[in-house]
């Protein structure tokens, strides 16, 4: 393979929803010289594999729901921008069948009014009422008016189409394998070719341990598999963003996710896929006539702590991360923010909290 | 063949539209479903697989051995929901929201 | 539920593989999606030239009535409208009725889930009237059902051939059998006069322009160096050939590997049929598409080896039994598609290392030389 040297003044590693959405606002406002290397073709990551919902409720602390809540508030205006991520903010039930899961509602509830964040616990007959078609068993829900979903194979696609118009380049099918430091710069050796850039952003969802590694940086970003079961398309039966199901445009229900520590290991297992069956009927037994037609399987970029992992790299010049869980809920503002910190210096809402700092661990050993 | 064909035909999706996403980069036939839902039918792609196999394998030059099998999704055939059910409501490895909620705070 | 060996289709490959191993004491199950065993041998009225001696008279489902009632009296567990659905976190294969789902351990699978038909795709190749040539085949052959009175056939494997006649037979006008290339190419050349007797016309280098018709296909337009041509038919057969269906490797984790020659992609095997998922077999069509020797030959040799890796049979035994089914599928196959036989043995070499054939005493000399 031929090697050229090609400069960029930014290159970001990652073409899923959050190195896009960084691509995207970056180049909003600054077009010089941005590259986006995949190592396969965009989606192929957690991006094209989640429920994709847009879910501020329940994230706790009642900070990071606030954190999430901003974001959610900026997809009306980054829909305006690149056109119809199917957005829809159907507002977000998170039912519970037990007298202690209401007791904890009511204190989270509380706890989110403290920071200005509405959420409703609704009893069984509200709930009901919202949304029939939910089991009688239920105790009662929360509420919150800001969640909704996107559809994430249109944003991806269409935050690529306008991140092009605005001039950024893409490279696919190309594995960055290792990435040297220089005085100022990083050199950035792919499998296609060797790149040289000033600036360097690290958004490799679940592989970012891998990518952090390449420059001595520790990334704690463990695999979380998740699996989800789709039916076929179905007459309108939800209203809402269940928390643990939601229904696409075209009818499909999207349902339950998972929690399992497997590493990369994307396949699916009917143990899991047969619990989700349990939960669906529990949830919407009248789910139980509908047909499955198909299940799939993501794996999660869970950060240690569970919170994001954004910024700049302490330690090295023009170093930064992105990595996170609910990033499509996060995208919109981390690309806002990162642009902000790029070419700012700083941001408009605080980010220290998620500074990979927290983790205390040896960073940068240059 | 025009491009108007359909290839797949659970989903409707036609030559053009395949086409249009190896021209972006497309070169597998899960890029390609993730783009245009081809090959997220009933038939989960029985029927187009070879198909779209074809046409990455002629537009991007790269040999049929190159052009990897769409990954598998179980089930392999549409199936009630409540024959998959198995009646249990302990749930290991499956979450609702509410599982996740930790009131204390930690920072 | 347990079982020693776990067999996955039950059609010639399967029962084959069913036969050996039954036979020597095994706790056997076969798990059969349709309500029937023989799989595509049932709609088969045709007899074969490429099948191992003591089946050669006998057509394909005479051949499918045989085998059953060969391995009836072995106590079989057969569970028919029964598929493999998915699998366990712990390896267990999942296996649904459509009122239930469950787990299977076995000692051993083996997978024999044969081909699938591949489609030509033209202008509104998805109006209905339009089908495979196994599925009209099927409906004349199984179902006593006439698709139509009219018909033109697309593709011209030896399938497409046999097929025409078939169809003839049961009295559908076939206004000819329709080939882009120059070449027909046949193991068997006596089809091509078999047919122009029957006036069948045979369209060389001629394509496929549309289908017409309003909710059912009225017209295919054709063209040939003489122009256009409008055919009125009420049905269409396409040959695109077949493949291996490959979704039972998947969910087993085994490797592939790409062979034209064999139809694809087919699971990566050693000389045992052992895929490089341990303890799991693979035999028919899924092996690769040869000869119709090769689908039973193929069960039979997975099934010795099932034995005796589960001590059924000793290794002198079973080597001297395996011998003689891959020499048969020798003969056979050095008559009828030697090309085929190469690229199995490619095939093998290619995951197993080179020269991992020569084992076979004999005939992998046979071969290289
Ligand atoms: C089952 C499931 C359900 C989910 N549900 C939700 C939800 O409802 N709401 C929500 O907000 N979030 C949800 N998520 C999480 C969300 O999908 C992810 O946080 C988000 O997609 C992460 O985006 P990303 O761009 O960081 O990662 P990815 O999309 O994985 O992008 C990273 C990219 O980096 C590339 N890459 C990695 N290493 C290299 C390398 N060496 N060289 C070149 N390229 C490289 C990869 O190919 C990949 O395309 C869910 C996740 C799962 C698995
Ligand atoms: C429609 C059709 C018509 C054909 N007609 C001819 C012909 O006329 N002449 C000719 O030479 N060849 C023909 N063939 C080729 C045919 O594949 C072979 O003749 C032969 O039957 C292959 O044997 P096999 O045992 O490998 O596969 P098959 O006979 O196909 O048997 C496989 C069996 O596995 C079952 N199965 C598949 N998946 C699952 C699952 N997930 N769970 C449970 N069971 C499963 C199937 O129902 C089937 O019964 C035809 C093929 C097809 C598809
Ligand atoms: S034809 Fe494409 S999914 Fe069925």
């Amino acid at each position: 393979m031929t090697k050229v040297n090609t400069s960029y003044e930014t290159i970001i590693v990652g073409g899923g929803v959050i190195g896009n959405s960084i691509a995207f606002h970056l180049s909003e406002r600054d077009q010089e010289g941005i590259l986006v290397i995949d190592k396969n073709f965009p989606l192929s990551g957690t991006s094209g594999s989640t429920q994709a919902w847009v879910w501020v409720h329940n994230k706790t602390p009642a900070s990071y729901a606030e954190f999430s809540m901003y974001s959610a508030e900026l997809y009306p205006y980054l829909s305006r921008k690149i056109g119809d991520v199917e957005y829809k903010r159907t507002g977000g039930l998170s039912p519970f069948f037990t007298e202690k899961d209401l007791e904890k509602a009511h204190k989270l509830a509380q706890k989110y009014s403290e920071l200005g964040i509405k959420i409703k616990v609704l009893n069984k007959e509200e709930v009901l009422a919202k949304e029939p078609s939910l089991s009688p068993d239920v105790v009662g829900a929360t509420f919150s008016k800001v969640d909704g979903n996107i559809n994430p194979f249109r944003l991806v696609d269409l935050l690529i189409r306008a991140s092009k118009k605005q001039g950024v380049a893409y490279s696919y099918y190309n594995r960055v394998l290792d990435i040297e430091r220089t005085e100022n710069a990083f050199i950035v050796h792919t499998q296609k070719e060797t790149y040289l850039c000033k600036k360097l952003i690290l958004a490799g969802g679940a592989w970012s341990k891998e990518l952090g590694s390449y420059l001595g940086i520790h990334v704690p970003v463990k695999q979380v598999r998740g699996q989800i079961m789709v039916t076929e398309p179905l007459a309108p039966l939800l209203n809402y963003t269940i928390s643990g199901m939601r229904q696409a445009i075209n009818g499909e229900v999207l349902i339950g996710y998972s929690m399992e520590e497997v590493g990369f290991d994307r396949r699916g297992t009917l143990d899991v896929i047969q619990e989700t069956a349990n939960m669906a009927i529990r949830y919407v037994p009248s789910l139980a006539n509908a047909n499955v037609v198909r299940c799939f399987s993501g794996i999660r970029a869970m950060p240690k702590d569970g919170y994001p992992i954004i910024g700049h790299v302490p330690g090295v010049q023009n170093l930064y991360v992105a990595a996170m869980h609910s990033g499509i809920t996060l995208a919109p503002l981390i690309g806002t923010l990162m642009t902000e910190l790029i070419l700012d210096g700083e941001t408009s809402i605080p980010i220290d909290d998620y500074s990979i700092t927290r983790f205390q661990e040896p960073v940068g050993q240059l | 063949m025009d491009n108007t064909t359909i290839i797949c035909r659970c989903e409707e999706i036609n030559q053009e539209e395949i086409e249009e996403a190896i021209q972006i980069g497309a070169e597998t036939f899960d890029d390609i479903k993730r783009l245009t839902r081809c090959g997220m039918g009933p038939c989960q792609s029985k029927i187009c697989m070879n198909l779209v196999s074809s046409i990455i394998s002629e537009k991007t030059s790269h040999p049929l051995s190159q052009v990897p099998v769409p990954r598998l999704r179980i089930p392999l055939r549409p199936i009630q929901i409540s024959t998959l059910a198995t009646g249990s409501s302990n749930f290991s490895s499956v979450k609702s929201v509410m599982d996740e909620v930790e009131l204390d705070e930690r920072r | 539920m347990e079982t020693d060996v776990l067999i996955i289709g039950g059609g010639p490959a399967g029962l084959s593989a069913a036969y050996e191993t039954a036979s020597r004491g095994l706790n056997v199950t076969i798990i059969e999606e349709t309500w029937y065993l023989g799989g595509q041998l049932v709609q088969q009225t045709q007899s074969f030239e490429d099948m191992p001696n003591h089946y050669r008279q006998l057509c394909g489902f005479e051949i499918a009535e045989n085998l059953i009632k060969k391995v009836e009296p072995f106590g079989i567990h057969v569970l028919t409208d029964h598929t493999l659905i998915g699998l366990y976190e712990n390896g267990e294969m999942g296996i649904s009725n459509d009122r239930d789902v469950f787990p299977v351990k076995a000692s051993k699978i083996i997978m024999a889930t044969g081909a699938a038909e591949i489609a030509v795709p033209f202008p509104k190749w998805t109006l209905p009237g339009i089908m495979t040539a196994g599925a009209a085949q099927i409906l004349i052959n199984r179902d006593r059902v006439l698709p139509g009175t009219k018909t033109i056939l697309i593709g011209s494997s030896s399938f497409a051939f046999e097929l025409a006649k078939q169809l003839h037979e049961v009295g559908i006008e076939v206004k000819g059998i329709v080939e882009q290339q120059s070449d027909i190419v046949l193991q068997n050349n006596c089809l091509i006069d078999e047919i122009e007797k029957l006036n069948i016309p045979i369209l060389k280098n001629t394509k496929v322009i549309e289908a017409e018709g309003k909710g059912q296909v009225e017209t295919l337009v054709i063209e040939s160096n003489q122009g256009p041509q409008r055919i009125d038919v009420d049905f269409v057969c396409l040959d695109g050939g077949r493949n291996p269906i490959l979704e039972a490797f998947l969910i087993a984790n085994c490797s592939l590997s790409y062979r034209k020659i064999l139809g694809g992609w087919v699971p990566d095997y050693d000389l045992n049929f052992e895929t490089s998922s341990e303890g799991v077999y693979v035999a028919g069509n899924s092996t690769g598409i040869t000869s119709k020797a090769a689908i039973f030959l193929t069960g039979s040799l997975s099934g010795i080896s099932v034995c005796e890796s589960l001590g059924k049979i000793n290794s002198t035994e079973a080597s001297q039994m395996k011998n003689l089914f891959w020499e048969e599928l020798y003969q056979v196959e050095q008559q009828v598609n030697l090309e085929g036989w190469n690229s199995r043995l490619k095939h093998i070499e290619g995951y197993m290392g080179p020269n991992s054939h020569q084992s076979l005493s004999g005939i992998g000399r046979k071969i290289n030389g």
